[in-house]
């Protein structure tokens, strides 16, 4: 099983936009693929339409117990876009979980993880400088994708992503915990690519001198955004088939 | 001997079944006064002193009032209470935190009394809920605004008084 987290410290770099169409386009190639919604805002959640199965039995259930193991699978729904597409819906309480000071709380979610039958986790992360939902999100994955809009804040919440990852590699390192923590690239989403502003082409750029710039750049389609209201797959609809082809691209690249 | 990939960590009887949080239902940013009370000592009402200049060292009557609330904050219950009910215990318990240290030199004012009671008659009843009203953001002409502004400062009307007895007067009311 892979465990791939989907972060930027950026708001609107397309990280949930990223973290769905993963999802979606890796369960299309007939994968079992479980999205564990981390971020309080529950964009995911909203865009996927699902409910948790009982009240409170969402991620935050999982980050608020001492011994989750297991629970991703009692927790996951499925979605009516795939079958083989489930999801561990988010809660707005789940930001409560940042005042959450128990020891070892940031190895719940990977306890929740064993037993689960997926070959394919993908978790989408809020924009969070570290802290406790950042942690647990590190501590579960093997593989990070970084998201970013063809922006300057784009490329500053790759920077402030990357310095947390350094961060949580070094502390790893000094407790002799084994490193196995993947940099698969950088995603560039939303990107006007029939008119690039200057400073898209700028941003590009630095992202690129990374050395982690994943192609094809994902297009802007308007229908992307607009599939959040109907809480539709735009992979449906023939105006989102360039996105669906430049994601089902980029999971080739990322997903093992 | 049992292979290892066999070997199972408990009985399925015995797994944990998921629960939910122990705060699910705290709200992340509804804070409550009340939870952090709880722990405040002596519940017991302060009896400030008659004359705050006789006081000396102590703290004057401003900082002893605050205790005087904690009674009636740490008497509401720990979940979060609805907004009205919220509001409701703030008006109640403005006036006594407000009375209590100053009385004894010069009682409220009545007209801050007044304001009080009215202000807690009418937030608490649902039936007398302001209006909704609709922004409305246009340009008129510089002799409408003056008529506009004359209405206001002559007759004491506010500026949508003026605009919604003219639409009325012209077009009737659509209630």
């Amino acid at each position: 099983m892979q465990t791939i987290m989907v972060y930027s410290e950026s708001g609107g770099a397309t990280k949930t936009t990223s973290a769905v169409s993963l999802a979606a386009v890796t369960a299309a190639s007939g994968r079992k693929v479980v999205l564990v919604d981390l971020d309080p805002r529950a964009a995911a959640t909203k865009w996927i339409g699902v409910e948790p199965k009982e009240s409170g039995l969402h991620v935050g259930a999982i980050l608020g117990d001492p011994d989750p193991e297991g629970w991703a699978e009692d927790l996951a729904v499925g979605s009516s876009w795939f079958p083989n597409l489930r999801v561990v819906p988010s809660a707005r309480s789940v930001s409560n979980r940042e005042a959450d000071r128990a020891d070892h709380a940031e190895l719940r979610l990977k306890t929740s993880l064993m037993g689960i039958d997926a070959d394919v986790v993908i978790i989408d992360c809020p924009n969070r400088q570290g802290g406790p939902l950042t942690l647990s999100a590190l501590n579960a994955a093997d593989t990070i994708v970084y998201a970013a809009g063809a922006t300057v804040d784009g490329v500053d919440g790759v920077a402030g992503a990357r310095r947390s990852v350094e961060q949580f590699r070094t502390s790893r390192k000094r407790i002799g915990a084994p490193d196995n923590l993947h940099e698969a690239g950088i995603i560039v989403g939303a990107v006007a690519s029939t008119v690039m502003s200057r400073i898209a082409v700028a941003s590009i750029e630095e992202l690129r001198e990374t050395g982690m710039l994943l192609t094809p750049l994902v297009p802007h389609r308007t229908i992307v955004q607009e599939m959040r209201m109907t809480q539709e797959w735009y992979g449906e609809y023939r105006k989102g088939l360039p996105v669906v082809e430049a994601y089902t691209k980029l999971m080739k690249e990322i997903v093992r | 001997m049992t292979e290892a990939s066999v070997i199972k960590d408990r009985p399925a009887q015995l797994r944990r079944r998921p629960r939910p949080a122990p705060d699910e239902t705290v709200d992340p940013v509804d804070y409550n006064p009340a939870t952090h009370t709880q722990a405040a000592p002596a519940a017991a009402p302060v009896q400030p002193e008659p004359d705050p200049a006789s006081a000396g060292g102590e703290q004057g009557p401003a900082v002893e009032a605050a205790p005087a609330t904690l009674p009636a904050t740490t008497a509401e219950p720990v979940s979060v209470p609805e907004p009205e009910t919220a509001v409701e215990t703030a008006v109640q318990a403005a006036p006594a935190a407000v009375a209590v240290p100053f009385e004894p030199q010069a009682p409220a004012p009545a007209r801050q009394a007044s304001r009080a009671s009215k202000a807690k008659a009418t937030t608490n009843k649902k039936s007398q809920r302001r209006e909704v009203t609709f922004p409305l953001s246009t340009r008129v002409s510089q002799e409408i605004l003056d008529l506009l502004y004359d209405a206001q400062e002559n007759e004491g009307v506010t500026l949508r008084d003026a605009i919604e007895q003219g639409v009325r007067m012209r077009w009737g009311s659509a209630r």
